[in-house]
């Protein structure tokens, strides 16, 4: 396999997990070098692009997932970036699909994707004045209460 | 006389109504999983003359199937408002009736009634076959006795619903 040559090519971490899985981890400024990297790799398809807060450490870990359908093997891109004013480089023109993963990534963590001309605009929230909602300080619970009515038992049992 | 005339007319038409309902083929949530099967030969719901149909102006029933989110309800007001008279609405699973599993979700509405005229709930995460088929026969006693009126309730109360929709969707229209 040709997974152990990667390190060559990739500045950062490059952690052979299992047979067909690999873990990478870089700077926030080699992302897009590395992707790169790893599409010549054969690594042609993009599964996922998600993000993790890490709250206690006020950092975001964006996660990206590849797929090689030639070596059948998944390569797990993380990089961790502060979580103040959280931007990252859009990997559009590497994977076209990665744009609506990078308009979620904007929704959903705050995190501005550069060079993404849709990011920020509303995608599956509407009418959204708050915290974006997967972050762990939103308080889910507490907007459901105060924005959406409830059923309350009593009314039913007439 | 006259009177009697329009009663036993429309007790007619209800009648007639209640033999040919058509479902607005709109899935909402995960609980629509359960339709295909009610559609198809097994529990085939076509024995009483209830079809899935593609668009609003020709069906008579919206089925709500589980949970409904901002984006989604503005899309499901919009699609029930064009649906024609007389026209009925099932709120189907425990989404729809308190929020089921997702009542601390940021995004789901949590009681479908004060959005739009619901008729009848089905209860269960996700309601079975047997219960929808069920629930088909209790909306037609429903019609048959008049009782199946949340069209007109809309209209007399709209400000009401519109109120509450304004209060979740903001100003949409
Ligand atoms: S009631 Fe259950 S099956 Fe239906 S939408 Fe909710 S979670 Fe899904």
């Amino acid at each position: 396999m040709e997974i152990e040559r990667l390190n060559q090519v990739i500045r950062g971490t490059v952690e052979v997990k299992r047979k067909q899985r690999v873990d990478i981890i870089v700077d926030n400024a080699d992302i897009v070098s590395a992707l790169h990297s790893l599409k010549l790799f054969g690594f042609n398809q993009l599964t996922l692009v998600t993000a993790v807060d890490w709250i206690e450490e006020q950092q975001f870990e964006v996660v990206y997932v590849l797929y090689s359908n030639a070596q059948k093997v998944v390569a797990i891109v993380k990089a961790r970036i502060p979580r103040e004013n959280p931007e990252i480089e859009t990997i559009e023109d590497l994977y076209p699909n990665a744009n609506k993963y990078e308009v979620e990534l904007t929704e959903m963590f705050g995190i501005k994707v550069r060079g993404n001309p849709d990011s920020g605009k509303p995608f599956l929230l509407e009418n959204w004045h708050d915290l974006p909602p997967m972050r762990k300080d939103f308080d889910s619970i507490k907007y459901a209460t105060e924005h959406y009515e409830a059923r309350h038992r009593k009314e039913n049992n007439d | 006389m006259d009177k009697e005339i329009e009663q036993g007319y429309n007790e007619i038409l209800e009648s007639l109504r209640k033999r040919s309902l058509w479902i607005l083929h709109y899935c909402t949530g995960c609980g629509a999983i359960e339709l295909p099967p009610t559609m198809t030969s097994r529990y085939d719901m076509g024995r009483f003359g209830i079809v899935p149909f593609v668009t609003p102006r020709q069906s008579d029933i919206l089925i709500v199937t589980g949970y409904v989110n901002i984006k989604t309800l503005r899309r499901i007001i919009t699609s029930y408002e064009q649906m024609l008279d007389p026209k009925y609405v099932i709120g189907f699973g425990s989404c729809s009736i308190n929020g089921g599993i997702y009542w601390d979700s940021h995004s789901v509405i949590k009681k479908l009634d004060s959005y739009m005229p619901v008729d009848l709930y089905i209860a269960g995460c996700m309601p079975r076959p047997e219960a929808i088929i069920h629930s088909f026969k209790h909306l037609m006693e429903l019609i048959d006795t008049g009782k199946a009126d949340g069209y007109r309730r809309y209209k007399e109360n709209y400000d009401f619903y519109r109120k509450n929709q304004r209060k979740v969707l903001g100003k949409w229209r």
